[in-house]
């Protein structure tokens, strides 16, 4: 028996235009349902007997009735698996649920609210389910669930968080191990992951943010009689890769962004959550924002997050202008190394403005 | 800072006089126009140039032309050596418009220092002088360069000492303005603005959240009602699902009727077919009674004596025949036989055949008669004459033509004329050239006269005459119309004979038919002189029918009188034994009974077999029989009244529509939601992102906030270090220039001052001193203040006879104070000598320098 195990495809989900452009917030939308269309020719190819989803399939809040019936026809092109899904928070089978907005063709099937169980005596197998119908499960329910063997092969799948204190549906991976299953498959978490020896966490399909760096795809599973193997299948169309790049206090906007195409490497279609380091002038440290569209402007889609240290230190300063309004106002701030955001710009702002008037040399 | 050196190279009356300076005080002694003002203004010069400032141009001042050098030879230039913090520096600078140069260099190393300095783009030099003095020579000018006439320090001094002087209590630093930099914060925040300005980013970041949450309100209502219409597309699905259940029972029960009902035609077309089946069997075994005859049964019937009805029916026949003879006599006809009768059609025929035979020779003799007219009228013309008289007339036309003798004979001429002009002499050979040539002309006019008119004899003419005519065409065209006339003639003539011959035959044969129609009505009337066309009279065609009529009855009935006769014998009765025994039968009733029998049979046969194919209806028994086979109901279930099932069907049926109707608006009602439909989710996102960008915005407002609270904050701590600092540095020579008085001088905030009286400890407004103390305190505070803004190594203070008109005693307070500042330099530019005289009686370290007068 052979099966796919994936997971968080938010199908629906919009990417901000501001960060991603018009164009490419657009395509990105499209692009999972690329993906999704591309799972389904494997498990025509490979001869998969079901996939299962295991949450937040659906982007409820976002979903529009026309993506809803594009995934239906993708769905229904599968040629003999069945889909199995079970609801996650952002999917949840409340009274607004977006499963109920269309009829879902005969391949799909969504496990009903609560715990839930699909048999398929063809295969042996016992799927047990557990569909989200809230936004927030703050108890830990699958913790006192009682599952007995019924039949050579059983799965569980839901969609939660492994923690003791979640509103995501917390559980305790111990207790389900003990369990007679013999696979756990999980969905919420982005990343793939192995949480016990049968429980694992297939990540989402698409990386979805700039955080979810590293690969995305599904887990392939076959089960013959005792033996189970599972293997992570790299699938995403995407990719965030993560940039670093060192600055010195005399770049500007411009030197940074030709220093950030530098380091890109040449891959379509992917994102690239960069990080400035280095040192910045202290008064004028490079625009992050200004970064970004830039290279948006360019076709790249970044998130900048700068971590450069200032060039000079505020305590030389506040003691060469000793006695001076300046120094008197870097003062007025106290201890420096734990300003707040609003302080630390303050204090920027005050001695960038005091530095301007005087027209000196800028820090 | 301290001056060390000063050479001007060329600059007002100087050409390049040198002159060295130390620290403390030095007195410039000089007399009027001996320069004195013009070094003052060099040393300025070589500080900072004359080069207006706060411009964006370069300008010069007046004094750049002021000082030019009286020497035109000399350089518009000059040197400047001055010490600061250790270090020497030389300065050389160019005053030349347009050619203006600063160089600086390490005195001691001789290192070109000049990069070292700012950088001035607007005169696009290096300016050492705000470096080594500390301060902008706005400032300089107006507090430790001190001119002739301006002596007074006053709240009327320069407006920019005046803003350096806030500046520095403000700042602590006269080159920060806290002025300035709030208004660069408020600009600032301007550029973020606030959530009420809408046309700032922050503000319209908040309205279009505004915006947003209308939309999203709007957006949930819409969710609401989308989802108000799923549920309703739902019941309405469940309710047609309902619906088409009942629509499926109530055609299966009408399904069931209709089997049913196929059941039962069955059974009754099984019914028909078996009364069939009999009825068909019973029709073959009767089926031999329906090949008797009647001639047959009769046979029988009177071999059986006929009931005794043989006689009568005889009698009966008989008188029949009798009254019938009787009705043919009375047509009159002579002959009995109805074969006669039969052939009236025929002669009538004929005769109207005769008829048209008849028409035939009237026609021909009217033929006859005309073409015997026209042949009187006509008669044949001779035209074997003519044509003879014709030939002769050609031949008299070709013999009268000379032509081929008249050729010989000019033949003849010229060949004899040749022969003879060989022989003859000369003189003769012309005139019998001449004979030849004339005879040669007369021959070939007759020639052509010849040819042109042929030449008509009297026979020809006469010919012509005769048929008067003028030309041989004429006549030949007369000789075509004789013969055509004679060919006509002849035509008429075979066409008289014809008809004379169609005229003869035609009555020949109608003679014959008459005779024949004639015959036969002698025959048929009895009467010689029968008209044979009484064979076309209506009136004995009529009479002919009757008595065809009449005599096919007297036939019939003697046939049937024979018949009787024949049956009534033995012969008959043997006949009807055999007839009885091939029929099966043992009387003529039987027989006719049995006949009746298999008519009726025919007749039932023909209406179940009719009504079989109408209870078929198409269909093949087969076929009804697999659809009964169909059939689940019982036989013995009441079926419902179709009409009803019918009517509740149609009803159902409707209903069903209706709902289907319904669910297609609802669809096609959701589908347009769907299209205008933005899933709230969507809106919240945006909202989201805007909130955020409120935040930053809100954050950056705060900040700025922060930052002007802070910077008023830490001014105003300044200007409470600062003042008692300026005051404290006032405060330090006060005794002894009030004779020690007042010990202490108050700087306020505001630049006022006050002095405190040592013995009461009273404040003093400066305002209420005599104008001389007044002017003697402004002094040292404009002095004192101009040392706090240059802070450490404090350029020279250059006084240009400034002691002018102040009285001995405060002269002296002052030198003696003066003298006391060992670790600046001060310059005292004058040209009085009661400053030197005072200051060797002083205990003070000081210079003497006489300039060349």
């Amino acid at each position: 028996m052979r099966f796919i195990h994936l997971s968080d495809l938010h199908i629906g989900k919009s990417f901000s235009p501001k960060q991603y452009g018009k164009q490419q917030a657009a395509a990105r939308k499209r692009q999972i349902l690329n993906t999704v269309e591309r799972v389904v020719e494997f498990a025509n190819e490979n001869k998969i007997d079901f996939i299962l989803c295991a949450g937040d399939l659906l982007h409820s809040e976002e979903v529009r009735a026309e993506e809803l019936h594009s995934l239906n026809y993708v769905i229904s092109q599968l040629s003999s698996a069945k889909w199995i899904s079970v609801a996650g928070n952002h999917d949840s089978l409340g009274e607004k649920s977006a499963y109920k907005k269309i009829e879902w063709c005969s391949q799909f099937y969504m496990a009903p609210a609560g715990l839930g169980q699909l048999h398929l005596p063809q295969l042996q197998t016992m799927v047990y389910t557990f569909s989200w119908d809230t936004k927030e499960i703050p108890l830990p329910i699958l913790n006192q669930i009682a599952i007995t063997r019924k039949e050579q092969r059983q799965i569980l799948i839901f969609h939660g968080e492994a923690a003791a204190k979640s509103v995501y549906l917390p559980f305790s991976p111990a207790y389900l191990e003990q369990l007679p299953l013999d696979y756990i498959a999980l969905g919420h978490i982005h990343q793939p992951r192995q949480v016990g020896p049968s429980i694992f966490y297939s990540g989402s399909l698409e990386p979805l943010d700039f955080s979810e760096t590293g690969d995305h795809g599904f887990l392939l599973c076959s089960m013959e009689k005792e033996k189970r193997q599972v293997t992570f299948i790299p699938f995403a169309d995407t990719k965030y890769i993560p940039v670093t790049v060192s600055l010195t206090p005399k770049d500007t906007v411009y030197t940074t962004v030709q220093k950030v195409k530098e380091q890109i490497p040449k891959a379509p279609s992917c994102f690239f959550p960069v990080t400035l380091i280095g040192e910045s002038s202290l008064l004028f440290p490079v625009n992050e924002e200004q970064v970004r569209q830039d290279l948006l402007e360019q076709g790249i889609v970044a998130k900048i997050e700068n971590q450069t240290v200032p060039q000079y230190q505020w305590d030389a300063l506040k003691k060469e202008n000793e006695g001076n309004i300046l120094g008197e106002f870097i003062a007025s701030f106290g201890p420096l190394e734990h300003l707040s955001p609003v302080e630390e710009k303050a204090l920027r702002y005050g001695v960038k403005a005091l530095l301007e008037q005087r027209g000196g040399q800028p820090w | 800072m301290v001056i060390l050196e000063l050479q001007p190279l060329g600059f007002g009356k100087f050409s390049g006089e040198k002159f060295s300076f130390s620290r403390g005080l030095h007195v410039i002694y000089g007399e009027n126009e001996s320069g004195k003002t013009t070094l003052q203004w060099f040393i300025v010069g070589m500080l900072y140039g004359f080069f207006q400032p706060g411009t964006k141009r370069k300008t010069y001042e007046p004094e750049h032309g002021k000082y030019q050098p009286w020497n035109t030879a000399a350089p518009y230039a000059g040197v400047m050596v001055c010490e600061k913090d250790g270090s020497k520096y030389r300065i050389e600078r160019v005053f030349q418009k347009d050619m203006d140069l600063v160089t600086v260099y390490n005195h001691q190393t001789g290192e070109d220092i000049t990069a070292a300095f700012p950088y001035n783009p607007v005169t696009r030099l290096y300016e050492p002088g705000e470096t080594l003095t500390g301060m902008s020579k706005t400032i300089f000018c107006n507090t430790l360069c001190i001119s002739q006439g301006q002596c007074p320090f006053h709240p009327g001094l320069g407006k920019a000492v005046q803003e350096h002087m806030t500046a520095m209590v403000q700042t602590g630093d006269g080159q920060y303005s806290l002025g300035q930099a709030l208004n660069l914060l408020e600009k600032q925040q301007e550029e973020v603005g606030t959530p009420k300005k809408s046309k700032s980013p922050y503000g319209a970041a908040v309205q279009k959240i505004q915006l947003l949450e209308e939309q999203l309100y709007r957006a949930q209502e819409k969710e609401e009602e989308y989802f108000a219409l799923l549920r309703q597309q739902q019941e309405k699905k469940a309710e047609l699902k309902e619906q088409e259940k009942e629509v499926e029972m109530l055609q299966k029960k009408q399904s069931q009727q209709k089997q049913q009902r196929e059941k039962q035609r069955y059974l009754k077309v099984c019914q028909l077919r078996e009364q069939c089946q009999k009825l068909q069997k019973e029709q073959e075994s009767l089926a031999p009674i329906s090949q008797i005859t009647p001639k047959e049964l009769e046979e029988i019937y009177w071999a059986q004596g006929g009931n005794g009805q043989n006689t009568a029916l005889l009698q009966q026949y008989s008188r029949q025949q009798e009254q019938l003879w009787e009705n043919y006599s009375q047509l009159g006809f002579a002959c009995t036989q109805r074969e006669l009768l039969e052939q009236f059609d025929a002669y009538a025929a004929k005769y109207r055949q005769a008829a048209e035979k008849q028409g035939v020779v009237n026609r021909s003799k009217e033929m006859e008669a005309n073409l015997t007219e026209v042949l009187a009228k006509t008669h044949v013309l001779n035209s074997q004459g003519l044509e003879e008289d014709i030939s002769q007339y050609k031949y008299l036309s070709s013999k009268g033509k000379p032509v081929v003798p008249v050729l010989l004979f000019l033949l003849a001429v010229v060949l004899g004329t040749a022969g003879a002009m060989r022989l003859l002499p000369q003189e003769i050979k012309w005139g019998l050239w001449g004979l030849a040539a004339a005879v040669a002309a007369a021959a070939a006019l007759a020639i052509k006269g010849i040819a042109a008119k042929p030449k008509t004899t009297q026979r020809q003419a006469d010919i012509l005459g005769q048929y008067s005519v003028e030309s041989l065409a004429q006549l030949e065209e007369l000789l075509s119309k004789v013969e055509l006339n004679n060919y006509k003639y002849q035509q008429f003539q075979e066409q008289l004979s014809q008809a004379k011959e169609q005229i003869r035959q035609g009555k020949e044969e109608v003679y014959q038919l008459l005779r024949q129609v004639w015959v036969y009505v002698r025959e048929l009337t009895g009467e010689e002189d029968a008209d044979p066309g009484a064979v076309v009279s209506k009136e004995m065609a009529g009479r002919v029918a009757q008595g065809k009529e009449l005599l096919g009855k007297i036939q019939l009935l003697e046939e049937q009188k024979h018949q009787l006769e024949q049956a009534a014998g033995q012969p008959g009765q043997e006949r009807a034994r055999a007839l009885l025994n091939q029929y099966q039968a043992v009387s003529v009733e039987e027989i006719k009974e049995k006949q009746q029998r298999f008519q009726q049979i025919a007749l039932e046969l023909q209406l179940n077999q009719k009504l079989l194919a109408e209870m078929l209806e198409g269909t093949t028994i087969e076929e009804l029989q697999t659809m009964a086979a169909a059939c689940q109901a019982s036989s013995e279930e009441t079926p419902e009244n179709e009409k009803y099932l019918a009517n509740q069907l149609e009803e159902a049926a409707e209903k069903k529509q209706e709902l289907l109707q319904q669910l297609a608006q609802k669809e096609g009602h959701r589908k347009a939601m769907e299209k205008e439909f933005c899933p709230p989710g969507e809106i919240l996102e945006q909202i989201r992102e805007f909130q955020l960008e409120c935040q930053r915005f809100q954050q950056e407002t705060e900040a700025i906030t922060l930052a002007k609270q802070r910077l008023q904050q830490a001014s105003l701590k300044i200007q409470q270090d600062f003042a008692p600092a300026l005051s404290r540095k006032v405060s330090l020579g006060l005794p002894g220039l009030t004779a020690g008085k007042y010990d202490k001088m108050l700087v306020t905030p505001e630049l006022g001052l006050r002095l405190v009286d040592q013995k009461s400890g009273r404040l003093v407004e400066v305002s209420q001193l005599s104008q001389g103390a007044q002017d003697l305190l402004y002094f040292m505070a404009r002095i004192h203040l101009g040392k706090i803004l240059a802070k450490e190594g404090a350029p020279p203070l250059l006084l240009d006879d400034v002691f002018a008109q102040i009285d001995q005693t405060r002269m002296e307070r002052l030198l003696r104070h003066l003298g006391g500042e060992e670790q600046g330099q001060t310059l005292l530019f004058t040209c009085h000598q009661r400053e030197a005289l005072f200051l060797k009686g002083l205990d003070v370290h000081w210079k003497f320098t006489r300039l060349p007068a």
